[in-house]
C-alpha cells in the first residue's frame, strides 16, 4: 500500500513542562484528540512542515513518556470497536503487558487516567479504568469513602433510604 | 469374586509361564485395590476374556484381525488401569499431599494457585498444563482444571461451548472461556509463573495474564490496596495483593474523587452488577455516575454475576432493580444458567417493559405461561436472536405465543432440547431467519419441516441432530427450497423415517460448506461418493462413528479426496480409515483440522501422508492405537518452527506414542498426550452434572480432575499394553489366521 510505503512521518509533541517528544504518526494516531487535531489543521499533508511541536497541556513529561510507551506497544492492535458494541462488565481481560505496565504508584495511575482521558486514547482509558475498578471491587461504600477520601454528601436519612432499596447488593 | 474365577479359567488355557506370572501379579493387585467398590464387577464377560487375550497376543496383530473385541477393549480400557497399571494412580503419597493441602493448608494452597486469563480460545487444558509445567510440577492431584470460569458458561456462550447432545455438532474445538486456575506443587513455582515476562507467556499468539489466586470462598476482593484498612493486613488476601498492588509503598492516595465524571462513569461501568448498584450510596456524584454508567453496558450475561448463587438465588425484584437501570441501554441479555427463584410471569413482564431495544435475548430456564411469553414477544420489536433452550416441559402453545409477534424478524433461533416442541409455530418464522438450532427437539415432525421449507427459504444454518421425525421427503424439500443452506447437521442414530437413499438429497444442496453426520447409521459409500461429487464448497465434514463397518468402506472415504475446499475433517471411529485411505486424503491441501480418533486401522504410513499438508493446525490421533513413535517423530520433524508460523497441535493420547522418546525441539508441533477418544461419552454426564452444579466453583475443579485422572491412567496402561514385552504365543501366521477366523465367526462378522 502506498501509505505504508512512504517513510514514517514523525510528529512532535511537547508536554506541559515543555519537554518535546518525537512520535511516529501512526503511533500517535491512537490519541483521537491529536489525530483529529492533525487532520483538522491539515498537518497530515505530506508537504506540511510542522516545526512547532503540538503542545499537550495538562500532561507532564514523565506521564507523556509512559503514554507514548503504551501507544508504541499497542499501535498495531486492531482499533477497538465503537463504544456501542458489546461492552460487557468484566475486568479480567487486561492483557499481561498492560498489567505490568500499570504496576505504578497510584499517583501515576491517576495521572495516566487523566492523560488518557484528555488525549482520548480509548484503549489506555479502558485498561486504566479496569485497573481502578479492580481496586474498588469488593469494597463497601464505607470502605470506598475511607480509602479514597470521599466525602459523603447524603444525609443519614437519604443514605438509609438508598441502603434499604439496594439491600440485596450489600454483602 | 466371579471376576477372579473367569480370569483363572482363562489362565488355564495359557501356556506361557511368563504370562501367567504377570497375570498373577495383576490379580494380586486386583485384590489389593478392592476393585469391586470401583465398579469393576460390571465388566462383561466378553471384556474379561478380552483382557486375557490382550495379554497373550500382541495388540497389533489382534487389531488387524478382530475389530469387535478391540471396540470392547476401547470401551473398557478406562477401567483397565486399576487392574494393570503400575500403581501410580493409587500412589499414597499423592493422596496424602492432596488431603493435607485441602484440609490443613488452605492458605498455602492458595499460594500455590495462579489464575491465568487471556488464554487463546484454541488452547486445551492439557496444552496449558504442559505449558505451565515449565515453571514447576503442576500438582498432580489438583491439577490444572481449565475450569469454565463459571460452570454455567456452557449456557453463556452457546455458540462456542454448549453441547446439548453427545454429537459434536458445534465447532469441534469448544472454546474455553479464557481463564484457568492452575495449582502448582510448590508455592515458589507459582511465584515463578507469576513473575514470568509477557514474552514467556505467549501462547498461541496471545499473551496470557497470570495473577494471584484469591479464594472466592473468602469473598475474593480482587486487588486490595496495601494502604487499605489495617484490619485486613494479616489475611492471605492482602498477601495475594501485595504482589500486584499498585501502590508501591507510596504515600499518595488515588484521588478517586478528583477524576473527571466521564472517567468515574467508565470505572463504575466495569464493576459487577451488584457493586455498581451498591456504590450509589457512596455520595451524590457516585450515584449519578453509577446510574449513567449503565449507558456503557449493552450486554448483560447474568450467569457471570457471582452475587447470585445457590445460597442467594436471583429473585424478581433483583431483576427489576437491574433492568430498570440497565434495560434501556441493553442490546443483549442472557438469562440462561442463573440460579433463580423468579416469578416467571413477572420477570418476563419486567424484561418486556424495561428492555425495548434488545436485539439478543436468551431466556432459557424461565418457565412461563403463554400469556407472558406473548407479551414479551410483542414488546421486543428489534429482536433478532432468540434462545429458549432446554425447555423440556414447554409445549407448542407457549412457543407459538412467544414467536407470534417477533418470529417474523428473527435471524437466529435456538430451541435446542425442547422435547415437547412439535413445531407448529415454525410457520411464524420469516425469510429473515438464517440460523435455526433444533438439536434434541425430537418431537419436531414432518409438517414442521414443511413449514420451515415454505416460510424460511433463506435459512443458512440448520442443526437438526436427533430430530428423528424428519423424512426423506423433508430432506428432498430442504434441498430444493433452501438454496442458501450452508450448514447442515444431521447427527444421531435414530432417524426412523429416513433412508440411505433419502440422505442422498444432501448431495444436491450445492452451497453446503459444513456437514455433520456423526453417528448417523444411514451414511454409506454411495452417499460419500455423491457428496464428494456434488458439494464442491464443502469445507467441513464430520463423519465420526457414522455408518457401520460394512456400509462405509475405503472406497467411500477415499472419495473425500475430491473435496478440494475441505479444511476440517472428522473421520473418527471409522473402520475404513486406514493408511492407504489417508495417503489419498493427503491430497487435500487445505486441511487444517483432522480428527482421527479411534481410527484403529490407521498406521504410521497414514500419519506420514499428512506431512505434506501445509496448513495443518490440529491433528487428533487419540485412540488410534497402531500409530507409533516413529511416524509421530517424523510428523514433529516435518513442521519446523519458524517466525509467523502457527503452532500445530498433535494429540497422541491412546496411541503407541512414548512421551519420553519424543523430541520436539525446533518444531512447531505441540504434542498433546491427552486422549479425547472417550470424551464423547463423558460429555453427556458432564453436562448433566454442570446443570446442577451452578454456584459452587469447587465442584467443577473436582470433576475435571477425575476426568484427567481417568485419561492419564488409561494412557499409561495402554502404552504398557502395546509396548509390553510379552510375545504372542502364536508365532505361526497360519495359526493366527485360523484363530482370527474362529473369533470373527463367533462374533458373527463372517457368515458361514
Amino acid at each position: 500500500m502506498a501509505a505504508e510505503a512512504k517513510p514514517e512521518r514523525n510528529i512532535k509533541i511537547s508536554s506541559s513542562d515543555n519537554e518535546t517528544f518525537t512520535v511516529p504518526r501512526n503511533v500517535i494516531r491512537l490519541s483521537t484528540t491529536i489525530n483529529t487535531l492533525l487532520q483538522d489543521l491539515g498537518l497530515d499533508e505530506e508537504d506540511a512542515v510542522n516545526t512547532d511541536p503540538i503542545p499537550v497541556q495538562n500532561v507532564t513529561a514523565p506521564i507523556l513518556k509512559k503514554v507514548i510507551a503504551w501507544c508504541t506497544y499497542h499501535y498495531q492492535d486492531a482499533t477497538p470497536t465503537d463504544d456501542a458494541d458489546n461492552r460487557e462488565k468484566r475486568t479480567d481481560d487486561i492483557a499481561s503487558w498492560d498489567v505490568e505496565f500499570l504496576k505504578v504508584d497510584q499517583g501515576t495511575l491517576f495521572e495516566l487516567i487523566l492523560a488518557a482521558n484528555y488525549l482520548d486514547i480509548k484503549g489506555l482509558l479502558d485498561v486504566t479504568c479496569k485497573t481502578v475498578a479492580n481496586m474498588i471491587k469488593g469494597k463497601s461504600p464505607e470502605e470506598i469513602r475511607r480509602t479514597f477520601n470521599i466525602k459523603n454528601d447524603f444525609t443519614p436519612e437519604e443514605e438509609e433510604q438508598i441502603r434499604k432499596e439496594n439491600a440485596w447488593c450489600e454483602d | 469374586m466371579d471376576f477372579n474365577r473367569s480370569f483363572t479359567s482363562n489362565l488355564g488355557s495359557a501356556t506361557s509361564a511368563k504370562s501367567q506370572q504377570s497375570m498373577f501379579k495383576a490379580l494380586r493387585r486386583l485384590h489389593g485395590q478392592n476393585l469391586e467398590s470401583r465398579g469393576l464387577h460390571d465388566m462383561t464377560e466378553a471384556f474379561q476374556s478380552f483382557v486375557t487375550r490382550a495379554r497373550f497376543f500382541s495388540i497389533g496383530k489382534l487389531r488387524r484381525t478382530w475389530s469387535h473385541s478391540a471396540a470392547e477393549f476401547m470401551k473398557y480400557r478406562r477401567l483397565l488401569p486399576m487392574l494393570l497399571a503400575d500403581g501410580e494412580a493409587f500412589d499414597g503419597g499423592e493422596t496424602d499431599d492432596f488431603d493435607a493441602s485441602i484440609a490443613f493448608q488452605h492458605t498455602s494452597r492458595d499460594d500455590r494457585k495462579i489464575v491465568v486469563s487471556n488464554i487463546s480460545s484454541r488452547v486445551t487444558q492439557s496444552q496449558l498444563q504442559s505449558f505451565f509445567s515449565q515453571y514447576g510440577k503442576v500438582s498432580f492431584s489438583y491439577k490444572c482444571a481449565l475450569k469454565r470460569y463459571f460452570q454455567i458458561t456452557s449456557c453463556i456462550l452457546p455458540r462456542e461451548e454448549k453441547k446439548t447432545s453427545i454429537f459434536g455438532t458445534l465447532p469441534k474445538h469448544s472454546k474455553n472461556c479464557g481463564t484457568a486456575t492452575i495449582t502448582f506443587k510448590k508455592a515458589e513455582h507459582a511465584e515463578r509463573a507469576k513473575n514470568a515476562s509477557p514474552e514467556e507467556l505467549k501462547f498461541y499468539e496471545q499473551v496470557m495474564v497470570v495473577s494471584a489466586y484469591v479464594s472466592k470462598k473468602r469473598g475474593g476482593k480482587g486487588l486490595v490496596l496495601s494502604d487499605d484498612v489495617g484490619s485486613r493486613e494479616d489475611t492471605p488476601l492482602s498477601r495475594a495483593s501485595s504482589t500486584q498492588s499498585l501502590a508501591s509503598g507510596s504515600e499518595q492516595n488515588f484521588n478517586l474523587g478528583g477524576v473527571p465524571d466521564k472517567v468515574l462513569k467508565r470505572v463504575i461501568s466495569f464493576l459487577p452488577i451488584h457493586e455498581t448498584i451498591r456504590v450509589e450510596r457512596v455520595n451524590k456524584k457516585f450515584m449519578e455516575e453509577s446510574i449513567k454508567s449503565w449507558e456503557l453496558v449493552n450486554r448483560l450475561i447474568l450467569a457471570r454475576e457471582t452475587v447470585f448463587s445457590k445460597q442467594r438465588p436471583m429473585r424478581t425484584n433483583h431483576l427489576k432493580a437491574i433492568l430498570t437501570r440497565a434495560g434501556v441501554h441493553l442490546r443483549s441479555l442472557d438469562m440462561s444458567g442463573i440460579v433463580h427463584l423468579l416469578d416467571d410471569r413477572r420477570a418476563l413482564k419486567v424484561i418486556a417493559t424495561c428492555c425495548p431495544n434488545l436485539v439478543e435475548l436468551d431466556i432459557s430456564g424461565t418457565h412461563a405461561q403463554a400469556e407472558a411469553l406473548e407479551e414479551l414477544g410483542e414488546s421486543l420489536a428489534h429482536l433478532e436472536q432468540l434462545s429458549y433452550r432446554g425447555m423440556e416441559t414447554t409445549g407448542d402453545k407457549a412457543f407459538y405465543f412467544l414467536l407470534k409477534n417477533c418470529g417474523h424478524s428473527l435471524k437466529f433461533v435456538d430451541l435446542r432440547n425442547s422435547k415437547r416442541l412439535h413445531g407448529r409455530s415454525f410457520r411464524l418464522f420469516g425469510s429473515q431467519l438464517e440460523s435455526l438450532y433444533l438439536d434434541g427437539s425430537s418431537k419436531i415432525d414432518e409438517m414442521a419441516f414443511e413449514d420451515l421449507c415454505t416460510s424460511c427459504g433463506g435459512l443458512k444454518e440448520l442443526r437438526i441432530n436427533e430430530c428423528y421425525k424428519i423424512t426423506d421427503e423433508n430432506l428432498s424439500m430442504i434441498a430444493r427450497r433452501m438454496e442458501d443452506l450452508s450448514i447442515l447437521t444431521l447427527c444421531g442414530d435414530g432417524f426412523k423415517n429416513l433412508t440411505a437413499a433419502g440422505l442422498i438429497h444432501i448431495s444436491h444442496m450445492k452451497n453446503i460448506t459444513e456437514l455433520a453426520l456423526d453417528y448417523n447409521t444411514l451414511v454409506n459409500d454411495e452417499l460419500l461418493i455423491s457428496v464428494s461429487a456434488g458439494l464442491p464448497l464443502l469445507a467441513s465434514l464430520s463423519l465420526a462413528n457414522a455408518g457401520d463397518d460394512c456400509s462405509i468402506t475405503a472406497e467411500g472415504v477415499s472419495a473425500i479426496r475430491n473435496l478440494k475446499e475441505l479444511t476440517q475433517l472428522d473421520v473418527s471411529s471409522l473402520a475404513a480409515v486406514n493408511s492407504k485411505v489417508m495417503t489419498q486424503l493427503g491430497a487435500l491441501e487445505k486441511l487444517e483440522i483432522i480428527q482421527l480418533r479411534n481410527c484403529t486401522y490407521l498406521g504410521d504410513e497414514g500419519v506420514r501422508a499428512m506431512l505434506k499438508i501445509p496448513n495443518l493446525r490440529h491433528v487428533d490421533l487419540s485412540g488410534s492405537i497402531l500409530v507409533s513413535n516413529e511416524s509421530i517423530q517424523e510428523f514433529i520433524k516435518a513442521f519446523p518452527s519458524g517466525p509467523k508460523l502457527p503452532p500445530i497441535t498433535l494429540v497422541v493420547g491412546g496411541t503407541a506414542a512414548d512421551a519420553s522418546k519424543l523430541s520436539v525441539r525446533g518444531s512447531r508441533v505441540v504434542v498433546d498426550f491427552s486422549d479425547y477418544s472417550t470424551i464423547v461419552a463423558m460429555q453427556t454426564s458432564q453436562s448433566s452434572a454442570s446443570k446442577f452444579a451452578i454456584g459452587s466453583s469447587s465442584d467443577v475443579e473436582d470433576c475435571s480432575d477425575d476426568e484427567f485422572e481417568a485419561l492419564t491412567a488409561q494412557r499409561s496402561f495402554y502404552i504398557d499394553a502395546v509396548c509390553g514385552e510379552e510375545d504372542s504365543p502364536i508365532t505361526d501366521n497360519g495359526k493366527l489366521a485360523e484363530w482370527a477366523e474362529k473369533e470373527a465367526r463367533s462374533l458373527g462378522l463372517i457368515k458361514d
